[in-house]
């Protein structure tokens, strides 16, 4: 009797982690307002949920494939390192670009340097409110300060970007 | 906690060992025309590979305004002044404000690879060269990158670049510049201009040779370069001419497109110009905004 409440007690918990993890993932492709009202516990499991989403490139730039499309930008560990971001030169809609080709240049504490495209192809979107609010960089660099669009010309440019957590491990070797 | 002071003393030796065991090459010129010496840095910035050694490049320019990669002349000089009075009016690929450069005035270029950039190292080497050869000097860096004398003059500016791999930091020194021309042409515009440009922080300037006239640009050069030189295992001179092509391949196409009116004028960040306009024959006011986008006009408001 007493082992089989045991059992019971053990695969309730069972049962509700799995429940968590399913809520917690279904939530993803729903809508990411609904994840603000959960426990912390289920946050957690939205995190490592989100892990895989983004490439990065050794250069500190973050880059996010969707159909064919890299939307890019900095990372947050580039943007502390840069400094107060004054200007930014963005590159030009039309343009045709090669990996490690100088795409965009940041402006900080009187440094100029250079972003370099993450992938080949050709620039669709540029994010013209980085011209005006140049700042944004600083305030959200992995969110809304993306620098442009490229639709991709070769799917294997992927091949030597950066997952989540390596990139991590970069950063904290660079430390 | 261990693992971390470890890891701290680690980075410090390798430190030590990486600087000791490069060698540095020192560049003078007697080229005087900026553009070519701008051409020769960006040559070497993207040519060169700086993992084993170190530069520097000290070089001067015939009277010049030099802008910042973002800025916008009209906005920062006397723009028809520099043209009728033929002074060289040059935008760098670095970042920064603009600054003026004559013979008067000493250009220290430093070049690394990117992990090694440190703009405050390469200043207060400067001052430790003025003040070994000079100690009465009072200099000092401020938080801005700039050279400070007596506490609240500034005499030298900084400005720099980085790219993947390399990155250079260059800074004028101001030793005997005519500063009567300095405050003329770098005198910003009143214009009613609006613009994202990068603005220069305006500061009250002095010469070193205010302070002793027998200091001159040739042994302020020295100075530093005593002092630069002492980092390194090995240290190289060349007087190297920026404008030779059989040494340089490709410096002269660079420096062309640093000539180029697109490059000067046309990287000017869009901007708008509002200004009142009197037509005389009706007496009246009329209020005129130009919008300017890469240099030129693309659209006239009158009210």
């Amino acid at each position: 009797m007493a082992s089989a409440r045991l059992v019971n007690a053990v695969a309730s918990k069972a049962f509700k982690s799995i429940q968590y993890s399913r809520v917690g993932f279904l939530s993803i492709s729903q809508s990411n307002g609904l994840l603000k009202s959960f426990k912390p516990h289920c946050r957690r499991i939205h995190t490592t949920q989100l892990l895989s989403d983004k490439l990065f490139t050794k250069d500190h730039e973050w880059v996010s494939i969707e159909n064919g499309v890299a939307t890019f930008g900095i990372t947050d560990y580039a943007q502390e390192k840069l400094g107060e971001v004054v200007y930014c030169e963005l590159p030009e809609v039309g343009v045709e670009c090669d990996k490690d080709d100088v795409i965009a240049v940041v402006e900080s504490v009187k440094a100029a340097s250079d972003i370099f495209a993450p992938v080949s192809g050709e620039v669709t979107k540029a994010n013209e409110s980085l011209v005006t609010s140049p700042g944004l960089i600083n305030a959200s660099p992995e969110d809304s300060a993306w620098i442009a669009k490229i639709k991709m010309s070769n799917d294997s440019d992927t091949d030597g970007l950066l997952n989540e957590s390596d990139y991590k491990k970069l950063i904290v070797s660079l430390e | 906690m261990l693992l971390r002071c470890m890891s701290n003393y680690y980075v410090l030796l390798n430190g030590i060992r990486c600087f000791s065991s490069k060698q540095c090459i020192v560049y003078t010129t007697s080229v005087t025309d900026p553009f070519y010496n701008l051409a020769f840095e960006e040559w070497m910035f993207r040519k060169v590979d700086f993992t084993k050694t170190n530069c520097l490049f000290i070089w001067r320019s015939q009277p010049s305004v030099v802008i910042g990669r973002h800025q916008n002349p009209w906005k920062e000089c006397r723009v028809n002044d520099t043209i009728s009075d033929e002074i060289n009016l040059c935008r760098r690929s670095s970042g920064g404000g603009a600054v003026y450069h004559d013979l008067g005035n000493l250009n220290f270029t430093f070049f690394n690879e990117k992990s090694e950039y440190n703009t405050k190292r390469n200043l207060k080497l400067i001052t430790r060269g003025l003040r070994e050869t000079w100690p009465f000097l009072d200099v000092d860096v401020n938080r801005r990158d700039d050279i400070i004398l007596n506490k609240r003059y500034k005499i030298s500016g900084t400005a720099a670049r980085l790219g993947r791999r390399s990155c250079y930091h260059h800074c004028t020194l101001l030793v005997s510049t005519n500063k009567s021309n300095l405050t003329k042409y770098l005198h910003p515009n009143k214009l009613n201009l609006t613009s994202i440009a990068t603005d220069s922080v305006r500061s009250t300037v002095r010469n070193l040779s205010d302070e002793d006239n027998t200091i001159n640009c040739k042994n302020v050069s020295n100075a530093v370069t005593q002092v630069y030189v002492r980092q390194f295992s090995g240290a190289k001179y060349y007087e190297i001419d920026t404008k030779s092509e059989q040494l340089l391949t490709g410096v002269t196409e660079i420096a062309k497109e640093l000539l180029q009116w697109e490059w000067v004028y046309g990287k000017t960040p869009k901007f708008t110009y509002e200004f009142d306009y009197y037509h005389e024959k009706s007496e009246q006011t009329f209020p005129i905004t130009l919008e300017v986008k890469e240099g030129i006009v693309s659209n006239i408001t009158v009210q």
